[in-house]
């Protein structure tokens, strides 16, 4: 009989972890995307120099998967993480890369900065609402030379302030920048760019 | 084949096939791991449904969040990578839990399925299971090593499913000793590549 229990919880447990992702709030009910610039879309910069980080997107929004148009205003936690790596040479199976956030500044116009959970790699933002925007704006000042490489994540578990179970995804990737991603290409000879690659990364030399 | 979950909606065959390919690999665990280990990890869970986050919590409860994300990210994993091997790039969008994928995207030639292990973000702090790192083990096992930063940077390649599983001991309760344990299992394989890997994945 106790083992009859005991498989009923389990295959209760498993149904509830596995097969109810909507009930209290844990699955994704809207997908959107919005877009980031960088410039100056130089492939090369001195030291002390910025590149600017801009994202500005409406608060209504289309649902990628239902097309439908959504106001997503008053959004609790949207925003990004930003990651930082120096470019140090690889190859097909290695990455060739070292975490590198350390070797920045930031300079934070339109968002807010958040702690990150590793802070030698990444810097977390938190978007501004305004005027039925989105707005976030970064500058990143390098501190060192090197080849470098900056990466847009995308934002997960969004939720709106007035229901928490509105839950939504954010896909961020850059529109109309000249990533210079060749670079990364000529650091790892024989790795393929992947479209998350061009969608989020964009690579730059220090001098 | 659909199933119908509520009223209003319904599931494709590969949504189907993820969970029973999730509960069947708990099946496989707890068949490794034996009554005892299971029976803190059913517990564990039960613990965690009223935190709201059922039913896995918010990571932060120290050894019954550590065996949930043992037992749940091998499960997350083992579900999508089947459903990948069995209905591959006619597979259905698929949410896991950060995210609804689709077929080739953000990853040619993957499936929703592989584009859910792949693209799983450990460090987007607004995601609530982030803790559970089921796209750990495809990093372990694919040649297609992301240069990061974000979402991880990847540099192992080559492990197999049989590995992984090898590694899943009765007295492994951690993701800290699951790493350890797979090192030790697999000397001079990449071992400074794999901690650097778990690390990515806030383990260490």
């Amino acid at each position: 009989m106790k083992n009859i229990c005991f498989c009923l919880l389990i295959s209760y447990l498993g149904i509830w972890a596995s097969c109810n992702k909507n009930f209290d709030c844990r699955g994704t009910i809207y997908s959107f995307e919005a877009f980031a610039k960088a410039y100056p879309a130089k492939d090369s910069m001195h030291i002390g120099d910025t590149i600017w980080l801009e994202l500005q997107t409406p608060t209504r929004l289309k649902d990628i998967t239902s097309g439908e148009m959504v106001d997503y205003s008053g959004a609790a936690n949207f925003g990004t993480v930003i990651g930082y790596v120096e470019l140090t040479g690889g190859d097909l199976l290695n990455p060739g890369t070292a975490p590198a956030a350390n070797d920045f500044n930031n300079i934070v116009v339109n968002g807010t900065s958040v702690q990150p959970l590793r802070p030698e790699q990444l810097r977390e933002f938190l978007f501004k609402e305004q005027d039925n925007r989105y707005l976030f704006k970064v500058g990143i000042v390098p501190k060192k030379a090197g080849l470098f490489m900056v990466g847009l994540d995308n934002a997960a578990g969004v939720y709106q302030k007035s229901n928490s179970c509105r839950k939504s995804s954010f896909q961020l990737t850059f529109k109309d920048t000249d990533q210079h991603l060749y670079l990364l290409e000529e650091s790892r000879p024989g790795y393929v760019l992947s479209e998350y690659d061009r969608g989020h990364l964009y690579a730059f030399n220090v001098y | 084949m659909f199933r119908q979950r509520n009223a209003d909606i319904t599931a494709t065959s590969d949504e189907m096939g993820e969970t029973v390919f999730h509960e069947l690999t708990h099946a496989a665990h707890h068949n490794k791991v034996g009554n005892v280990w299971w029976d803190d990890f059913v517990k564990a869970e039960i613990n965690q449904m009223t935190t709201g986050n059922s039913p896995y919590g918010f990571g932060n409860a120290g050894a019954t969040s550590q065996i949930i994300a043992l037992g749940e990210s091998w499960a997350y994993h083992m579900g999508h990578f089947l459903s990948d091997r069995k209905y591959g790039l006619i597979s259905s969008p698929t949410d896991n839990l950060q995210f609804i994928y689709n077929n080739n995207s953000p990853i040619t030639n993957y499936s929703s399925h592989l584009n859910a292990l792949e693209d799983f973000g450990p460090n987007r702090t607004a995601f609530l299971d982030r803790w559970i790192p089921q796209g750990l083990y495809l990093d372990l096992i694919d040649t297609r090593n992301e240069p990061g930063p974000v979402p991880v940077i990847d540099g192992v390649s080559n492990f197999n499913n049989q590995q992984l599983f090898n590694a899943l001991d009765p007295d492994i309760r951690t993701m800290l000793q699951y790493r350890d344990r797979l090192i030790g299992e697999n000397p001079n394989n990449q071992t400074v590549a794999v901690r650097n890997l778990f690390a990515q994945y806030n383990i260490q």
